[in-house]
């Protein structure tokens, strides 16, 4: 069965991670993903992280499902074989700093003149204007400007703290992905083609907003509550630690149960949902001196025989072992030509009739330049004259 | 100009976070969005977090461009009017326990029954089978099964940390989003409706792996690299922190020149990019020590004129006077009818021939109830009745 997007032509111009993953969850769903990088050392992210076979961890995951052109696009020449690709496509992904597509002449106009129903995807850091429009982002630049590093502080410490993974590069990714979908669907209708504009700093404060603002949406004289995560609980149990988060009184009643305490279970401080969201401090002390005298396996076991929230708390190599994960099939083995035996995710989404999947490895540098403009009708001669010149590689 | 998904119409059953943030997300791209509530107290996140005119700040964001419906489900009756607006719609969204929308008469069989077409997405926490399936979970729940919370952890140490927003419930959201808008993109092709099946604990592990689990990519014999959170260095500033970040070795050298040390511009030990990865400790204790020299907005101004990625790092607050959020329009404010004024983020993909748009704030519970079933031909009479028995609100 073909995936959502199988027939879909993307020319994936972007480096790094938020363009190149949001590119690979195209592919997974069955479009075809034609990656173009620069001849000689392409795609930075190829050499950073942990590397085999000449190709890195991170870069092997993000870049499955993608077929490799390398193009230059400084030399005389380079432009003219991108906008051949880009006749054949049905969507453009860059990721370059604002004015330099424009500058190579591959913008969206340029785009739109040789295939005018385009869906051209622009992802920046800042917007393509702005005081900062010109400033060079990574992740971290972006957790610092949207918040996320003082969000992540221990309560009641100024001391930023960043998320420990490049959450601001993959939200964009996953915006990427969702503005293709629905600029394609709006095609499909007869929208046409258009330009979609993506910056980090868009995408990262409206991600953060709904919990994480909450009290800073409602504007004048509301009284501010506990932030979301100071109500995350980690529990120290005898052997290490574990989560329990009951919410409903329903679930309190539980955990009451759970932990053998009938005592609380009628203690008004905490019996209905309003007044322990007033007491949490105090109910969260009882929970963790509670949990404190069991085994993380005998809490997790006693959370869920009540129907309370709660789970161990998995290190990385626990995920390789975990029950449900294995269930799931959600790590998938396989073998890259290159890189040697390696594990992914398989696609996250289950579509029962359109299903994804996984069914290119990710590619050399320029491993399909020739069978690509093939594909599109230059001639063998032209190849090698392209090649000759230093347009191709 | 109407938005990409102008048209389709959205049946949301879900509550909390995970659904309703994906549904918001379509409702700004332009779907007709109802969101069914069970009469009398509906989703219970109508009442967690800073309230005013009855509504939780966090609910008002995430349920804006929806209209509200409340039916009983469990009422005789309530399966019928469920199952009406169900055939008027093109997407069903539920996120209850596995089996549950089966026991009501409203799962994807019953839907398809009434509208062959039909788009049903069902999301869980830990999928619908499997040793955990039927454990309730809240977000820290999937930080802590997906490996969020150990990721989060110090360097050296096994004390989890929460990453401090709902991160998991929101990636789910993005993940339904884009289920939503692909199954519809191949409907639009003839592939008919489907069920769309969505994880948290799936998708979560799926954003995580990129560039988190690189040293759990490759199988086999592998010398463990710094984890990307340990490159995330938040030295102290001689007032406050600022984050600055050089990749690339052209930034790098840029980096020597804002810190004024021409000396370390030529040292073997970090001039190129693979050496900096071996050399990270050392190079850190020296820029340690240069930003302690400096304010932070003298760091952030020599990184910016030198072309290194930096920024200051921004509080909450500081978010709502930014320059370059200003500029974008980032943060909206309105006028809700219940509520007062308040702050939304715009939506923040940018469609430029197809503009998402905030139509609607979020509805008090059941307050379009006699709009929609009157709109689907359910005379006046029968709308009494049916109020009268208790089935809708």
């Amino acid at each position: 069965m073909p995936g959502c997007l199988d027939g879909v032509r993307i020319i994936d111009l972007t480096i790094n991670l938020s363009g190149p993953f949001g590119a690979a969850i195209l592919g997974d769903m069955g479009a075809d993903v034609i990656k173009l990088e620069a001849p000689g050392a392409g795609d930075v992210a190829r050499y950073t992280g942990p590397a085999r076979g000449g190709m890195s961890a991170g870069f092997a995951v993000i870049n499955r499902n993608k077929r490799a052109v390398a193009v230059n696009l400084q030399a005389s020449g380079g432009k003219e074989a991108l906008l051949k690709l880009v006749q054949s496509a049905d969507v453009v992904l860059q990721n370059f700093r604002p004015g330099v597509v424009e500058r190579l002449g591959v913008g969206y106009a340029d785009c739109k003149a040789v295939k005018p129903d385009i869906i051209y995807v622009s992802i920046s850091g800042y917007g393509d204007s702005g005081p900062l429009c010109n400033d060079p982002v990574y992740d971290p630049v972006i957790q610092a400007a949207s918040g996320y590093m003082l969000t992540q502080s221990e309560p009641g410490s100024g001391t930023p703290v960043a998320v420990r993974n490049a959450l601001c590069d993959k939200i964009a990714s996953m915006n990427v992905a969702q503005g293709v979908l629905a600029a394609l669907f709006a095609h499909g209708r007869g929208a046409g083609g258009q330009h979609v504009k993506i910056s980090m700093l868009d995408t990262s404060l409206a991600f953060l907003w709904p919990d994480a603002m909450r009290n800073n949406t409602y504007i004048d004289d509301t009284s501010p509550i506990a932030d979301i995560s100071n109500i995350y609980n980690v529990l120290p149990t005898k052997d290490g630690y574990a989560i329990g988060f009951a919410v409903t009184d329903v679930q309190y009643q539980g955990l009451c149960r759970a932990l053998e305490r009938p005592d609380l279970a009628d203690d008004p401080r905490f019996d209905h949902v309003a007044a322990r969201i007033v007491n949490l401090v105090a109910l969260n002390k009882i929970v963790a001196a509670e949990a404190a005298k069991y085994t993380t396996g005998e809490i997790i076991e006693r959370f869920s025989r009540e129907q309370v929230p709660g789970s161990k708390i998995n290190s990385r190599a626990d995920l390789m072992t975990d029950a449900q994960i294995a269930h799931n099939a959600l790590i998938v083995e396989a073998d890259h030509p290159d890189a040697g035996r390696l594990r992914y995710t398989r696609p996250p989404i289950i579509f029962e009739a359109t299903p994804s999947s996984i069914r290119h490895h990710a590619p050399r540098l320029g491993e399909h330049t020739d069978e690509v403009f093939t594909e599109i009708g230059v001639s063998a001669e032209v190849l090698a004259a392209w090649r000759a010149q230093g347009v191709i590689g | 100009m109407p938005g990409c998904l102008d048209g389709v119409r959205i049946i949301d059953i879900t509550a909390n976070v995970s659904g309703p943030f994906g549904a918001a997300m379509l409702g700004d791209m332009g779907a007709d969005v109802i969101k069914v509530e069970t009469p009398g107290f509906g989703d219970l996140s109508r009442y967690f977090g800073p309230l005013r005119g009855g509504m939780a700040a966090g609910f008002a964001g995430i349920n804006r461009n929806k209209r509200g419906v409340a039916i009983d489900l469990h009422k005789p009756g309530g399966k019928q009017a469920f199952l009406r607006l169900a055939q008027s719609a093109d997407v069903v969204l539920q996120n209850f326990r596995p089996g549950v929308v089966d026991r009501l008469g409203i799962g994807y069989d019953g839907c398809k029954a009434v509208k062959p077409d039909i788009i049903y997405v069902s999301i869980s926490g830990y999928g619908d089978s499997g040793p955990r399936s039927g454990d309730p979970v809240y977000d820290p729940v999937i930080q802590a099964a997906s490996g969020y919370m150990a990721v989060q952890s110090d360097p050296g140490t096994s004390k989890p940390i929460p990453v401090r927003n709902i991160v998991c419930d929101k990636i789910a959201s993005m993940n339904v989003a884009q289920g939503v808008t692909s199954a519809l993109f191949a409907r639009e092709r003839g592939m008919g409706g489907q069920h769309v099946k969505i994880a948290m604990l799936d998708t979560s592990l799926a954003f995580l792996w990129p560039d988190a689990m690189t040293n759990f990519t490759y199988i086999g014999e592998m010398p463990p690299m710094a984890e990307i959170g340990d490159l995330y260095n938040l030295p102290p500033t001689k007032d406050g922190y600022a984050i600055g970040f050089a990749i690339t070795d052209a930034q790098y050298q840029g980096l020597c020149r804002a810190l004024e040390r021409p000396d370390l511009a030529e040292d073997p030990r970090f001039v190129q990019i693979m050496a900096r990865i071996e050399n990270l400790a050392e190079l850190s204790a020296i820029i340690t020590d240069e930003f302690a020299k400096r304010t932070s907005a003298e760091i952030v101004e020599s990184f910016s004129r030198e072309q290194v990625p930096a920024a200051p790092i921004n509080t909450r607050a500081d978010l709502l006077n930014d320059a370059q959020i200003a500029h974008n329009e980032m943060i909206i404010e309105a006028e809700h009818p219940n509520a007062g004024r308040m702050r939304y983020t715009r939506p923040p993909i940018i469609f430029e021939g197809a503009p998402s748009s905030i139509r609607r704030h979020a509805p008090q519970l059941g307050a379009h109830t006699d709009e929609v079933f009157a709109e689907l031909g359910v005379s006046a009479d029968e709308i009494a009745a049916l109020r009268a028995q208790g089935v809708i609100g």
